[in-house]
C-alpha cells in the first residue's frame, strides 16, 4: 500500500524536463529554505535582455501601502509615443521570494506585439511583510499606474493586470480591491496558474505532495509566511486569498490557466466556475499533465507552446489588436 | 532576469552529462512520444537545431526553442554531425564549430529513441512484444498479442533481456522497451537459442505466453546479475536466489551484508570473488597469482570485517546472497 493519492500523470515531455531540473529544484520548499531561495534568485542581467528586445526601462519610486516607498519599473518599446494598451504586472514567487522581473519574459511579447507599456511592481515580501503588505503594495501600484496613465502612454480603457503563481493570486486580489473600492477599471485579468486558496483542503493539494513543482508543503510554507496563524481561519480576507470570495460578479474578464498535475488546479477551476456562476466572463485552460509553471520551465515543450499561444490569443482579443 | 523556478537550458558544452541525456530520452520513450518531441529534446539539450530525415520525405528540423523550422535540403543535412538509425533514417544536430561534450551522447540516444518510436509505430509485431511482457496489460490484450506473435500454442517461451544497444542477435520477436531502470531489448524465444560470446544477456524463466511478464521480470534480474566474466545469466539457474533477488529489489537502504561488501577495497573484493568462484583457497590463489597463505590471511581478515567466515558452509551462502544483492544495487541495468 502507498499513502500517495493517485494523480494525473505528468505529460511525458514535461516529465523529462522535471527529471533534469529536479536536482536543483526540490518539490517541497520549507520555511528554512526561504533565505537560500532568495539568494538563488540573484539579480540577473535583465537590462541586457531588455536591450536585446528593444524595450526601455525606467524605475520610479512610488508610495506603497501606508505610504512607504516601493519601486515600480515602467517597460515600454524604445521610443514609445502616443497611448496604447497597458499591462500591470504582479510577479510570482510564493509570496516569499522573487523580484518584479520574475516571469516578465512572458510580458515582453505583449509589449512588442501590442506596442504596450508594462508597469511591474516590487511589492514587499512575506514573512517580513505579511498580509496585507503584498496585496496592498500591488494595489497602490495599480492606482499609481491608472493615475499616471496619460504620462505613461497608457490608454486607461485598455489596462489589464497579469501575474503568475503568487502573482496570479495577487492580480486576482487587486482586481477584487479595485471592484470593491471603486478603483481603476481593468479591461482584463490574466491569472497564470494562480495561487488563490490558503485552506489546503483540495484534492489537488493532496495529490501533489512531494512531487512536481511547488507541492503541498511549499504551498503551506508560502501561505504560512503570508498569513501566520491566520492561515486557514476565518480571519483571512478575500484580497489575500481570492478563493474565499463568495461573490465574483462585477470583475473584468478573466483568463485562467493551470496544469492538471499541480496544487492550484482545483482552486483555479473553482475560481473560473464561480465567475461564471456570478454572471462573469472567464476563459479557463487546464493543461493535461502540466506541473506548476510548466510553460516557464519548459517553454520548448509542445504543451507549453500551446499554453502560451492560448494566452497570447486571449490578450490579443482583449486588447483589441 | 532569473526565473524563480528555473528553466531547462542547453547542457554544459564542456562537462559530460551522460546520465541526464540518458534519463531524458528514456522518459520520452517510456511516455510513447513522437519523433518531433524527441527532436525537441535533442534541440533543447544541445542548444541547437536537431533534424531527422527519412529517405524520400522532407526532413524535420526543430530549433532549440522547440520551434519547427523549414525542412532545408538533404545536402545540408549530410554535413552536420549525424547518425544513421537502425531503421535507416538519419538524425543530426546542426553544430557550428567544435562539438560540445554531450553532442555524441545526444545523437546516440536520439537515434536509439527514433528507432524505437518508428518500430513501435510501423510494426504491430513490436507493439505486440511490448504488450505480451507488460504485467499491467489486461489478460485479453496479452492473449491477442501472443496470438499475433504466434506464441499462443507454446508452453515454454522465455523472454531474454539485452542492453538496448545490442542488435537483435538472437532470432525471435523483439523490441526495445522501457523498464524502470532504463531501456532494454527483449527477445522472445521458444526452443533452443544461442547468445553470441561476450554479449550480456539475462534469460527469463520458461512458461506459457500468459506468464511472459514474469519471465521478463526474471530476465531483467538475470541481466543485472551478469558480469563481464559471466555475461549470460539464466534465471532458471538461479534457483531460490531469484526469489530473494525479486524480494530484495526495491528502493531502500542496502542490507548490512551488502553495505559491508561495498565498504571493502577492490583487492579484498577480488579475493572474495575468486574464492567463491574457484571453490578453494589454493584454486583462488592460482587465479589471483597470490600465495595461498596470503589468500588465507586475507580471508582471515575479511572474516573479521564481514562478521562471518566466507569459507564456512553458511558463510559461503551468505556471501553469495550479499554479492548478488550488491549487483542489483548497481544503477541501471548493470
Amino acid at each position: 500500500m502507498t499513502d500517495t493519492l493517485a494523480r494525473p500523470p505528468f505529460d511525458p515531455e514535461l516529465e523529462a524536463v522535471l527529471g533534469l531540473l529536479g536536482e536543483t529544484l526540490p518539490p517541497s520548499i520549507t520555511p528554512e529554505m526561504i533565505p537560500f531561495m532568495r539568494d538563488a534568485t540573484v539579480v540577473a542581467p535583465v537590462d541586457d535582455l531588455l536591450t536585446e528586445r528593444g524595450i526601455s526601462r525606467r524605475d520610479v519610486t512610488i508610495a506603497g501601502y501606508e505610504g512607504a516607498d516601493i519601486v515600480v519599473s515602467v517597460l515600454a518599446p524604445e521610443g514609445h509615443t502616443g497611448t496604447g494598451p497597458g499591462i500591470y504586472h504582479t510577479h510570482g514567487g510564493g509570496m516569499i521570494v522573487g523580484d518584479r522581473f520574475v516571469g516578465i519574459a512572458a510580458i515582453f511579447d505583449w509589449i512588442e506585439r501590442f506596442d504596450a507599456v508594462c508597469v511591474t511592481v516590487e511589492y514587499r515580501l512575506a514573512p517580513e511583510f505579511p498580509d496585507p503588505f503584498p496585496v496592498e503594495d500591488c494595489y497602490a501600484g495599480l492606482v499609481w499606474t491608472a493615475e499616471h496613465a496619460e504620462e505613461l502612454g497608457i490608454d486607461p480603457a485598455r489596462l489589464i493586470i497579469a501575474g503568475g503563481s503568487a502573482g496570479g493570486g495577487l492580480a486576482a486580489g487587486v482586481s477584487l480591491m479595485a471592484r470593491d473600492r471603486g478603483g481603476p477599471a481593468l479591461a482584463g485579468q490574466v491569472l497564470i496558474c494562480p495561487m488563490l486558496d490558503d485552506r489546503d483542503a483540495s484534492v489537488s493539494t493532496r495529490q501533489i505532495d512531494g512531487v512536481g513543482v511547488w507541492d503541498r508543503t511549499s504551498n503551506v510554507t508560502g501561505w504560512s509566511a503570508l498569513l501566520g496563524d491566520r492561515r486557514g481561519t476565518d480571519a483571512v480576507s478575500i484580497y489575500a486569498a481570492p478563493a474565499r470570495a463568495t461573490d465574483l460578479s462585477g470583475l473584468p474578464p478573466a483568463f485562467i490557466d493551470c496544469g492538471s498535475a499541480e496544487v492550484f488546479r482545483d482552486e483555479d477551476v473553482a475560481y473560473a466556475s464561480q465567475i461564471w456562476a456570478d454572471g462573469g466572463q472567464a476563459e479557463l485552460h487546464v493543461w493535461p499533465g502540466g506541473f506548476h509553471a510548466f510553460d516557464m520551465m519548459a517553454p520548448h515543450a509542445a504543451m507549453s507552446q500551446a499554453a502560451l499561444a492560448a494566452r497570447d490569443n486571449w490578450v490579443a482579443r482583449i486588447l483589441g489588436a | 532576469m532569473q526565473e524563480l523556478v528555473g528553466r531547462l537550458t542547453a547542457l554544459d558544452p564542456e562537462a559530460s552529462e551522460t546520465l541526464k541525456v540518458v534519463s531524458y530520452f528514456d522518459t520520452l520513450v517510456a511516455g510513447g512520444v513522437g519523433i518531433e518531441t524527441l527532436l525537441r529534446g535533442a534541440a533543447v539539450l544541445s542548444g541547437t537545431v536537431a533534424g531527422h530525415a527519412v529517405a524520400g520525405r522532407a526532413p524535420t528540423r526543430i530549433g532549440p526553442a522547440g520551434d519547427r523550422l523549414d525542412p532545408g535540403t538533404d545536402d545540408a543535412a549530410s554535413a552536420w554531425p549525424s547518425r544513421v538509425t537502425s531503421d535507416g533514417s538519419r538524425v543530426w544536430i546542426e553544430r557550428d564549430g567544435a562539438a560540445h561534450a554531450n553532442d555524441a551522447m545526444v545523437l546516440e540516444r536520439l537515434a536509439l529513441a527514433v528507432a524505437i518510436t518508428t518500430a513501435r509505430r510501423a510494426s504491430t509485431a513490436d507493439a505486440a512484444v511490448e504488450v505480451v511482457i507488460t504485467a499491467s496489460a489486461s489478460v485479453d490484450e496479452r492473449a491477442v498479442a501472443a496470438s499475433r506473435l504466434r506464441l499462443d500454442g507454446t508452453r515454454d517461451v522465455r523472454a531474454v533481456a539485452f542492453h538496448p544497444d545490442a542488435a537483435a542477435l538472437t532470432p525471435g520477436p523483439t523490441a526495445v522497451v522501457a523498464t524502470p531502470r532504463g531501456l532494454a531489448r527483449v527477445v522472445l524465444v521458444d526452443g533452443v537459442f544461442h547468445v553470441p560470446p561476450g554479449i550480456r544477456a539475462g534469460i527469463g524463466i520458461r512458461g506459457p505466453a500468459e506468464r511472459l511478464p514474469e519471465s521478463w521480470a526474471s530476465a531483467l534480474i538475470a541481466l543485472r546479475l551478469g558480469t563481464a566474466r559471466e555475461p549470460v545469466v539464466d534465471a532458471e539457474g538461479l534457483g531460490a536466489l531469484l526469489l530473494v533477488a525479486e524480494a530484495a529489489d526495491r528502493p531502500g537502504a542496502a542490507h548490512p551484508d551488502v553495505a559491508a561488501l561495498d565498504a571493502l577495497d577492490a583487492r579484498s573484493r577480488q579475493v572474495l570473488e575468486a574464492f567463491a568462484d574457484a571453490g578453494s583457497v589454493r584454486a583462488a590463489a592460482s587465479v589471483l597469482g597470490m600465495h595461498h597463505s596470503s589468500v588465507q590471511a586475507r580471508l582471515d581478515a575479511l572474516t573479521a570485517q564481514l562478521g562471518y567466515d566466507p569459507r564456512s558452509p553458511s558463510g559461503r551462502t551468505r556471501y553469495a546472497l550479499a554479492r548478488a544483492l550488491a549487483a542489483l544495487e548497481q544503477p541501471g541495468l548493470g
